[in-house]
């Protein structure tokens, strides 16, 4: 190193002249302008041509198993309704769903592919948070809209991100509603909370928080790392804490493992979940260990006695030949309603002119969400949640859409 | 001749983006991004024989950085990346100097375990598992997230980069590299400082990665800890042993195989396919091209020449063998 | 509280200590495999653990959905890891171009289709397995002694003492050895070499899927639930060395006891920390003796 030393510094001033020389100082944002109050009707468009207006979304269809590819049926299945009935402005709806590994990098990728390869119109859809917070920045700079993505976070919903509709609620909010339920209701002695460690833990921590406010109940949370081999100390420890009511946050696999690890220990409080423990194919699996878990509602029931819902679950039936499959199936639909609502309101097929019409949106009902509303610098189109319990291998609604 | 080749390669490769549309510019120079960090991999891996999977970490060490530092600038973000991977290149090496095989492998992914682990709860700063948005690095009046702009600040860092690892190979400090990997009996029976040897290897490696993790922060315009854990480690080895271990041209075969597999099931419509097909790809390249991407580019070449050569030969006189 | 807090804490630890030594037998059970496959052909095999994924599944569906007699079902879902090790030594291991890090290649390649591949054809649902006797528990002291727990323990003992015994002890071990030191002398003593390591990959098969049911029993079963897991074992075989018996086999009962008592001390997210300060901290301090590798890993 020291004998040709002088050479290696020689190539390394270069490279650093170079660089001084090449990039000048300081930085520049690269974000998008805030406001797009305005319809622009003869703005440059991509993705719409006389017959097609195309759409996309990244989902990690590979590998958090089979319920991204339901979100995906599920919103095709609402298209093909709407294609076969003519389309929109007369024009046939076309969904390219790609693979983004739920890899924040990957996300990103995707979305390149989607927005420059693909000459999507606009973002419809998509699953999942880091993978979406990726692409939330891209779609910033590109000004494409992206409408109803399932991302919930505390990141979103807000004028940061002024391209993006979310109608999911993030995770504070569900956390808050769910804990001051179990306050009000059960007189609790003590909470524990398992979530994946992160913003997600966080999140869903600060919203118990919110809820205990002054009670004075304890609270234990445990991050926990994806994939733990053993999660007997985690059920240990909240045997320890004494506490009554476990909440938890975690992937359907852990959630399965730390449940069979509470058996093994002889633990067994009350159990509260995200919205994600509702779907029939984790209940299918783990109903036995999870009877009487809370979980959060995001989307109405299929068998709810409400006419928008039932006109939903008509529809499914009639387009698939089936009803529809629990969560993801119509969380799909939801989205695409939402975007075809958007896009049918808009006074021209252009970006500015469907960010338009979702500004006006005004408690629109899909069956599925609670009443959607967007304005002129409102990006958080729901506020609500509900509450169900697992009973047999099913849910049962037990608390209807309230928000904070 | 081979002056006149190298300025005909450049012209070609510096007029690329003005013929390519964005999003193929972008795909290059992550390929050239990853190129960087595969060099630097390889002096460690391929010519030192030291088994490393802490590339990612270095590499995430840079971009982090680069997300960090925004406000500085570029010269002294610069500085300041090659500054710590340096430092972060010896953290590695001093504790392991006496481990090698396998042992060292573990021992550098726990170091790159620790790395993510540090990321996540270091939330505040590092954004934690949602990642940090990077903004663009001004480059006169465009900046570095402009496909063809990022691409010529990339290319600019990749032939730098490519130079001093072909003038490293030339060099004592490359060849006591060769002989700790062939044999650190005999490099020490000749008086080749083992310690000093492998310490620097690692810097130079880690500074490679760093460099080139700060390009793709400023490139990409957004870091996320899955982008430098122990699976994109894992592809880099991949990219060093499958390209050819030792060779500067390898490196770049095997990053752009990394980058552009993927992209090629993409292309035929099939992104869906890659990860199911992605392993037996890899099996097929590894039994098929047992020399490596390099020694197949070569061979190919040659048999091409061959094939021209026979072909002259026959057309212009017909002798018996 | 604090006084009841001090001996409920007692009865907890143990708790732990018995969950973390029942996870370290099955690391134990896994790494036998591991050695096994390292002594007689120097690659390390990334796809491991896959294989006993899908032993695992090929019970799964077996007993669930066809309702096939439950051990028949498991003892073929055994079999099929077994014939799978064996197809992979055959027709990828032998093939392996002989360069540095090319098996590491090869085999992670195959763990890359084997995990897509059991994703594609079992579906990527996650399964909740068998009980196989974690639902049975007697109490004593406070500490809930599951016979899940005491299976898995029983198993890792047996891996301990009946692999010393194989592999030290008998004929076919000395086989074995005699082919790792020296395939040219061990085929000159009439040792057919290649089909005793295609035999030593199809008993890894066996070890991995059998563990990989317990463990599945333990967590839950999809395509990735083992990843976490190998990547413990491997650890535990990199700390004691590939090339030795009693001091890697006692490291995964040790690996599996430390995670789980420092995740319950320090919580579940410090077990990161927790591992490398342990790694690093045994592979600083080990003599030099301890490190130098008797045989060279390829990779």
């Amino acid at each position: 190193m020291i004998d040709n030393g002088r050479r290696l510094l020689a190539v390394g001033s270069i490279l650093v002249l170079g660089l001084l020389v090449a990039c000048g100082t300081g930085s520049s944002s690269g974000g998008g302008t805030g406001s797009n109050a305005n319809c622009n009707t003869s703005q440059p468009t991509q993705g719409v041509t006389s017959s097609q207006i195309t759409l996309g979304e990244t989902l990690p269809l590979t590998t958090a198993g089979p319920s991204p590819q339901q979100t995906v049926d599920g919103s095709q299945a609402y298209y093909d309704m709407i294609n076969a009935a003519g389309g929109v402005k007369g024009r046939k709806i076309k969904l390219i769903a790609r693979d983004d590994q739920y890899n924040p990098s990957m996300a990103l990728q995707q979305m390149r592919n989607l927005v420059q390869q693909d000459k999507i119109f606009a973002v419809a859809g998509g699953q999942g948070t880091p993978n979406f917070l990726a692409q939330a920045p891209f779609l910033n700079t590109q000004a494409v809209p992206a409408i109803a993505p399932y991302a919930p976070s505390s990141e979103l919903g807000n004028m940061k991100y002024p391209h993006v509709y979310m109608t999911s609620v993030n995770y504070i909010t569900e956390f808050q509603i769910m804990t001051r339920r179990v306050l009000d209701n059960f007189s609790p002695k003590g909470f524990g909370l398992v979530g994946v460690q992160g913003n997600v833990g966080d999140d869903s921590k600060q919203g118990m928080k919110q809820a205990i406010g002054s009670s004075g109940k304890p609270l234990l949370y445990i991050p926990e790392q994806p994939g733990t081999p053993d999660l007997t100390p985690i059920a240990t420890q909240l045997k320890s804490s004494g506490a009554d009511w476990v909440f938890l946050i975690l992937t359907p696999s852990d959630t399965g493992g730390l449940l069979k690890a509470m058996q093994r220990i002889g633990y067994q409080p009350r159990l509260a979940a995200w919205a994600g423990m509702s779907d029939q194919t984790y209940i299918d699996q783990f109903g036995d260990l999870s009877q009487g878990m809370i979980v959060a509602q995001e989307l109405a029931l299929p068998d709810a006695s409400d006419p928008d819902v039932q006109k939903y679950v008509q529809q499914f039936t009639k387009q698939t030949g089936r009803a529809p499959s629990g969560f993801n199936n119509s969380l799909g639909w939801s989205q695409a309603e939402l975007t075809v609502k958007a896009l049918q309101d808009a006074p021209a097929l252009t970006r500015s002119c469907v960010e338009y019409a979702l500004n006006q949106v005004k408690d629109f009902k899909t069956g599925i969400l609670p009443p959607i509303t967007f304005g002129a610098s409102e990006r958080q189109g729901v506020n609500a949640v509900g509450l169900v319990q697992i009973e047999g291998k099913t849910v049962k609604q037990i608390a209807s859409f309230k928000s904070v | 001749m081979r002056i006149a080749a190298s300025i005909v390669v450049m012209a070609f490769v510096g007029l690329l983006p003005f013929a390519l549309d964005s999003y193929w510019v972008f795909t290059l120079s992550e390929v050239m991004i990853y190129a960087i960090a595969t060099i630097g991999l390889d002096i460690v891996f391929g010519r030192a024989g030291q088994l490393s999977l802490a590339q990612a970490s270095f590499f995430g060490l840079g971009a982090y950085l680069a997300a960090l530092t925004t406000t500085l600038p570029a010269g002294l973000q610069f500085l300041l990346v090659v500054a710590t991977a340096m430092i972060a290149g010896a953290v590695v090496a001093i504790p392991t100097l006496r481990l090698s095989g396998l042992r060292l492998a573990l021992v550098t992914l726990l170091f790159g375990e620790l790395f993510i682990w540090a990321l996540d709860h270091l939330g505040s700063l590092t954004g934690g598992t949602q990642g940090l948005v990077v903004p663009a690095l001004a480059i006169g009046d465009s900046n570095s997230q402009d496909p063809t702009y990022g691409y010529m600040l990339v290319l600019f860092f990749a032939v730098a980069a490519t130079l001093t690892a072909v003038q490293i190979s030339r060099t004592q400090f490359g060849r006591r590299l060769l002989a700790v990997r062939d044999s650190e009996v005999a490099a020490r029976s000749v008086g080749i400082g083992l310690v000093r040897t492998k310490v620097a290897a690692f810097m130079l490696s880690a500074i490679f990665a760093g460099v080139a993790g700060w390009l793709y922060a400023h490139v990409v315009g957004f870091v996320a800890p899955p982008t430098f854990d122990l699976f994109p480690s894992v592809y880099f080895l991949i990219a060093v042993i499958l390209g050819g271990a030792g060779r500067v041209a390898g490196s770049w075969l095997g990053a752009a195989y990394i980058v552009l597999i993927p992209q090629a099931f993409s292309i035929i419509g099939q992104s869906n396919l890659f990860p199911i097909l992605g392993g037996g790809v890899l099996i097929l390249v590894a039994l098929l091209l047992p020399g490596g991407l390099m020694d197949g580019a070569t061979r190919t070449a040659g048999w091409i020449r061959a094939r021209y050569a026979a072909m002259r030969q026959m057309s212009s006189n017909r002798r018996p063998a | 509280m604090p006084a009841v807090l001090a001996v409920g804490s007692l009865g907890n630890t143990l708790q732990v200590i018995l969950g973390g030594l029942a996870t370290g037998g099955l690391y134990a059970v896994l790494l036998l495999g591991v050695i096994v496959v390292f002594q007689v052909s120097k690659n390390v095999n990334f796809a491991y653990g896959e294989l006993g994924v899908i032993g695992a599944f090929v019970g799964y569906v077996l007993y669930s959905t066809l309702h096939w007699p439950t051990p028949l079902a498991l003892a073929l879902g055994v079999a099929a890891a077994v014939v799978l090790a064996a197809v992979t030594d055959l027709t990828l291991i032998r093939r392996i171009p002989d360069r540095q890090g090319f098996d590491l290649v090869v085999t992670l390649g195959a763990l890359l289709l084997l995990t897509a591949g059991t994703d594609v054809v079992f579906g990527s649902a996650d399964r909740q397995y068998l009980n196989l006797f974690s639902d049975k528990a007697r109490i004593v002291g406070g500490v809930y002694i599951n016979a899940g727990d005491l299976l898995s323990l029983g198993l890792g003992l047996v891996a301990l003492v009946g692999g010393h015994l194989i592999v030290n002890e008998t004929g076919l071990g000395v086989s074995l050895r005699a082919s790792a030191e020296d395939p040219a002398i061990a085929r000159s003593m009439g040792i057919d070499v290649l089909s005793l390591r295609t035999a030593v990959w199809a008993a890894s098969g066996l070890l991995a899927a059998v563990a990989s049911m317990v463990i599945a029993s333990r967590l839950v079963l999809d395509a990735r639930y083992m990843t976490p897991v190998i990547i413990n074992v491997f650890i535990a075989g990199m700390l004691g060395g590939l090339d030795r018996y009693w001091p890697p086999m006692l490291a995964a009962f040790g690996v599996g006891l430390y995670n789980s008592l420092a995740g319950y001390i320090f919580g579940s997210d410090a077990s990161t920390p927790a591992l490398f300060i342990l790694v690093l901290a045994v592979l600083i301090i080990a003599p030099k003796r301890f490190l130098e590798e008797r045989h060279e890993a390829r990779a």
